[in-house]
């Protein structure tokens, strides 16, 4: 059977089989996704690479361990968001815990006046097209704090519900939806002081 | 003031724009947003911040990426990336033979009857054979070599321990054979077995 015709479920009870097509397919449709994710968390592309292929290679060994009763794409971004929280972690990049801390204000501390996004009095196509702000969000996304990185990552490049991003990060339902607030409010902060 | 009134603050925004609020809160939000111009200003804000970060591109891995992982599948020998083993091997392979060559070197020279000058001038003799009879070099090579054997006493040892000669040459021709095999294995062929578990 052509394994591009088969749903997640039935390519990971073929893995389970040993079946390398099987494997090829899942790597195949999941490895731009796990590596736009991975690439933005760590912020290095060679390092993101090692990252999602020890992920891959972590989820195709556990394939056993994979519960049909989820989604596989969850299971598999939650071993690839392990995998990059725990690099980043031992590396000390960021100093805050995925799980958490209270962090509204900027380390500063400066009020800021609102600022009008470019969108404002755009069309969104015309917006999103503006390939200088699509540079500025990578390079704001980048100041976020990794907690506030995966949950935006995963809502928006992914198109995770807000119970998906909880069950991939394996935080309570309340704590994602802090994090997605907070993370966008210092992202358009962030995307205003680039503007100055 | 009614719930309506209310301004519904950034958090419901931005829950409405992810269609995560249940229906009577939603038809409240946007019954307020249709009167409310800061707020309707606000969605839209939030609404641009959300189609830039949905419109960011996927990226791809290199190709190397899918390969490295497929090489390291279940019931996949992982390759054999070039460790002190693969360089052991290569100074095996080198020294081996020219070990070989100082020890029948060393014996020809410490053999009373045979000088330096004497292996220059049959080392020249084959050099000439080789370039005069290039046929039947490998049976002239031979025989001289077994001269010398036989002059320096190489031969006369082996045969005195023929156990000990034939230990020697077995341990000589394993240490080559193992080296070019590892080293064939780390340079070479680093996953030949990848496909001995695995169906397709």
């Amino acid at each position: 059977m052509e394994c591009g015709s088969l749903d997640d479920h039935e390519l990971a009870a073929q893995a389970c089989e040993g079946r390398e097509a099987a494997f090829r397919e899942l790597l195949e449709r999941y490895e731009r996704p796990v590596f736009s994710l991975v690439v933005r968390m760590v912020r290095d592309r060679a390092l993101a690479e090692d990252l999602v292929q020890e992920a891959f290679i972590r989820a195709f060994r556990g394939i056993r361990s994979f519960d049909p009763s989820y989604k596989f794409s969850s299971w598999l971004f939650r071993i690839a968001s392990n995998v990059a929280i725990d690099h980043l972690r031992r590396r000390k990049l960021d100093t805050v815990s995925i799980h958490g801390a209270d962090h509204r204000g900027h380390p500063d501390g400066r009020e800021r006046p609102d600022l009008d996004l470019p969108a404002r009095d755009q069309d969104p196509e015309r917006f999103t097209e503006n390939r200088e702000l699509r540079e500025r969000i990578e390079a704001a996304l980048t100041h976020l704090r990794p907690e506030y990185r995966a949950v935006i990552l995963l809502r928006h490049l992914e198109g995770h519900s807000y119970e998906e991003v909880a069950e991939i990060l394996e935080l309570p339902l309340g704590t994602v939806k802090t994090h997605l607030h907070r993370g966008r409010a210092e992202l358009r902060e962030l995307l205003r002081e680039f503007e100055r | 003031m009614s719930e309506e009134a209310e301004h519904p603050g950034a958090e419901a925004l931005q829950a409405l724009l992810d269609g995560e609020l249940d229906q009577p809160r939603r038809e409240t939000i946007e019954r307020h947003l249709a009167g409310c111009v800061p707020c309707s200003r606000e969605l839209r804000d939030w609404s641009a911040l959300f189609h830039a970060l949905e419109e960011l591109p996927e990226l791809a891995p290199s190709p190397r990426m899918r390969e490295n992982v497929l090489a390291r599948l279940p019931g996949k020998r992982a390759p054999t990336p070039l460790r002190w083993l693969g360089w052991a091997a290569a100074m095996g392979l080198l020294l081996t033979p020219s070990l070989g060559f100082l020890l029948v070197a060393a014996a020809i020279v410490a053999h009373p009857l045979l000088t330096l000058e004497g292996v220059a001038t049959l080392l020249g003799w084959q050099l000439a054979d080789f370039a005069r009879e290039n046929l039947t070099w490998i049976a002239r090579w031979a025989m001289e070599w077994g001269l010398v054997a036989l002059e320096s006493g190489i031969a006369e040892a082996a045969l005195s321990y023929p156990g000990r000669a034939f230990a020697a040459l077995v341990a000589l021709w394993a240490a080559f054979v193992g080296s070019g095999w590892t080293l064939y294995r780390n340079l070479l062929s680093p996953s030949r077995t990848a496909n001995r578990h695995v169906q397709v």
